[in-house]
């Protein structure tokens, strides 16, 4: 009875890990990459267009707002985002998507995020950073 | 395992050692339950204002946590600690180490408590550089740590004596559950000491510029998981000793409890990385690893909901329950003289929920949902602030009632707490949860931004779950007014029986203990595969962490230019 128990539940655990593995793999949901330690830290926000079309953010997040503050991006293209920090650590979540991410001093974060439904998406600092955290707010308008 | 039914007499410096190390934390909770409770106000929009009643948001926020999750699980753990030593062992502490490491700790209290009182310290209980306290606060807590190492040491002769004077009988099952539950806090506070000696301290007193950032996070984390499973052993070891005896049943398997125990002590801290998934600089790999090993972690939790179940099923049926489910409405959910199985009963409904929304986080990817939002704050509250806080309550008013001599007075009321307190969480965890998934951030004064209906950051859809929160932590805060009142009751009635007098309900065995010359009756073999775990989990994330070219000033909350410029 007890090793029944036990099995199934490690069982269970088992296929939960599985299909986290599937969705990293299959779907591409992940936690954000490691960049090669070339890749420095930068001070100035920025947008970059690539040739293909492919649009990339660059943030810096500091005491106590994001640069850019307000970015115009397309609906339904991935669109690159790479995050710094210019003084302490900062958070950086893209309301209602998986864009969640640390701005750690010292190092440069990075994801991909893709909106399927125009709006405007607010960018909430989640990580405390100071007497005006809750004033850290930044704005992705997808067209 | 022997049943002891004898009391035993502590010395009267063991009595007022330990009569402050289970009232003083109880006296700065007032404080720091006072700030959970307006913390939710603030989020609400209720309270639009940076501070209330001259606490500032972000000091509250910073004593709530360090009173609450640090100061109070430490004193906790030391003291329950020091009276199953001395009452499983029979033996008396040792006196001068155990006047050190209540000194210590104390004094350790004191002085971080000042820069938090004074404002100079608001960074939160997980201090993140770059952000910087005043070091008194750093100074404070390591002597805190340092006070409960002691204590720890202090045991260490006595069980040696024990084991050579009883050979062939196993460690009593209390016994190893909290030797494991220190060992644990011993092997992940060194890493924070590394933090916090050789980092923050001579980084806050200006004597280095700059520290690595990312270095000084891992160390945190490898640190900072542990540090659940020092709140939550305890609270496992009543679980498996005191409750099923409480509750009028026998423990299910002690063998059970026992592996449990040195399953913890494995997987407890190579962990650690799971806090920090949504971070630049550490391998997928890694990452993955960790969450693996968290996975593997919930295994010895999952086998104590087994046994305490199948131990509490026996309680039932020996009280005359019938049927699949019968056994339930037969324990002694609301006996009075037995509150130790309120406070449980309570916690283990609580932790239903806890548990399960802590694979959630543990989940990798599914992680980044939730990631600093308000979901993890209502996942903890549902651990730490649900069974931990409430076996920490009603044992610590059990202890004292014990040290003194004085019986608990209002003993309904007693009972009555962590049920209503339950009633609480159960909206305010849920309530927090759901905010999360709507992407409310965690430690955010929302009051002056999000809930301000005048600003442009406004957010409607996070109104309701926001006030839910605060009606749950209503309830919750008057499920506390009424545990302290219950205190002063029993602080004024006079003493009835001698002071002093130990005494640990202990349940007897249902299936057979396991032999001396049971793996799980040793302790090294376990301690050795912890360390290589370790060192095999820990080695490329530290190298990594190692890399980062840039290293960071300190800043202080409040401006944000550094308080050193460092030339880049």
């Amino acid at each position: 009875m007890e090793k029944i128990t036990l099995m199934i539940a490690s069982g269970l655990l088992g296929l939960f890990f599985l299909a986290l593995l599937a969705a990293a793999r299959l779907q591409g949901i992940n936690v954000p990459p490691c960049l090669p330690p070339e890749v420095k830290p930068f001070s100035e926000g920025r947008v970059d267009t690539l040739p293909d079309g492919r649009r990339q953010l660059f943030y810096v997040a500091r005491m106590w707002r994001f640069d850019p503050e307000v970015v115009e991006v397309p609906v339904g293209k991935p669109i690159d985002v790479f995050l710094s920090s210019a003084d302490v650590t900062h958070g950086f979540y893209v309301s209602w998507t998986n864009t969640n991410l640390m701005a750690i001093p010292g190092s440069v974060n990075a994801y991909t995020v893709k909106f399927d439904k125009p709006g405007v998406y607010p960018i909430i600092c989640h990580e405390y950073c100071g007497t005006a955290h809750q004033n850290m707010v930044a704005y992705l308008v997808a067209k | 395992m022997t049943t002891h039914r004898e009391t035993f007499q502590i010395s009267p410096l063991s009595r007022l050692l330990m009569t402050i190390e289970v009232a003083l934390p109880i006296v700065l909770l007032v404080l720091g339950v006072y700030h959970g409770f307006m913390q939710t106000l603030y989020r609400a929009g209720i309270i639009q204002s940076s501070s209330f009643a001259g606490l500032g948001y972000y000091q509250g926020l910073t004593l709530h946590g360090v009173i609450n999750a640090v100061v109070l699980t430490t004193f906790f753990g030391v003291a329950f600690g020091n009276a199953v030593m001395q009452f499983y062992l029979r033996q008396p502490l040792i006196p001068w180490v155990h006047a050190l490491s209540t000194g210590l700790m104390v004094v350790g209290t004191l002085i971080a408590a000042l820069p938090m009182l004074l404002g100079a310290a608001d960074v939160l209980y997980t201090f993140y550089p770059p952000l910087k306290a005043h070091p008194a606060f750093y100074i404070g807590a390591t002597l805190l740590v340092v006070g409960s190492w002691t204590t720890f040491f202090g045991w260490i002769p006595l069980i040696r004596r024990w084991m050579s004077e009883n050979a062939g009988k196993p460690m009593p099952l209390a016994v190893l559950g909290m030797v494991v539950t220190f060992i644990i806090w011993f092997l992940c506070t060194i890493p924070l000491a590394i933090e916090v000696l050789f980092m923050l301290i001579p980084w806050s007193l200006g004597w280095i510029d700059a520290i690595n950032i990312p270095l000084a996070r891992t160390l945190f984390w490898f640190f900072g998981h542990p540090l659940v499973y020092f709140w939550l052993l305890p609270a496992y070891t009543i679980y498996y000793t005191i409750l099923p005896r409480e509750a009028g049943g026998k423990l299910y398997s002690a063998y059970a409890a026992r592996l449990v125990f040195l399953l913890f002590l494995v997987f407890s801290i190579p962990v650690g990385l799971h806090h920090q998934y949504t971070e630049p600089g550490f391998e997928r790999f890694w990452k993955g690893f960790h969450a693996l090993l968290t996975f593997v972690v919930a295994i010895p939790s999952f086998m104590t909901a087994f046994t305490v179940a199948a131990s509490l099923e026996h309680a039932g049926v020996q009280r005359g329950g019938r049927g699949l489910f019968g056994w339930i409405w037969k324990l002694p959910w609301f006996d009075a003289n037995r509150p130790i199985v309120a406070y449980s009963l309570a916690g283990l409904l609580i932790f239903i929920l806890g548990g399960l929304t802590g694979l959630v986080n543990a989940s990798y990817n599914l992680n980044q949902t939730i990631h600093n939002t308000g979901f993890i704050s209502g996942h903890f509250h549902m651990t730490v602030g649900g069974p931990v806080f409430l076996i920490i309550l009603g044992m610590s008013l059990e202890l004292f009632s014990q040290l003194t001599g004085k019986p608990i007075r209002g003993r309904g009321w007693n009972i009555a707490v962590p049920y209503l307190w339950a009633i609480g969480i159960y909206i305010f965890s849920p309530a927090m949860m759901i905010g999360g998934l709507l992407g409310q951030p965690r430690r955010t004064n929302m009051g002056l931004s999000y809930l301000d209906p005048s600003s442009p950051h406004f957010r409607l859809d996070w109104v309701v779950t926001s006030y839910l929160a605060a009606i749950g932590a209503a309830i919750m805060f008057l499920a506390f007014l009424i545990y302290i009142g219950v205190w002063i009751a029993t602080i004024a009635a006079p003493a009835t029986k001698p002071a002093g007098e130990l005494y640990l309900a202990t349940a007897e065995i249902l299936h057979e203990d396991a032999p001396t010359t049971s793996i799980v009756a040793k302790l090294r073999p376990w301690l050795a595969i912890a360390i290589v775990l370790i060192i095999v989990s820990y080695w490329a994330p530290l190298q990594q962490a190692l890399r980062t070219s840039e290293k960071a000033a300190p800043y202080t909350p409040d401006n944000p230019v550094p308080v050193v410029q460092v030339k880049k």
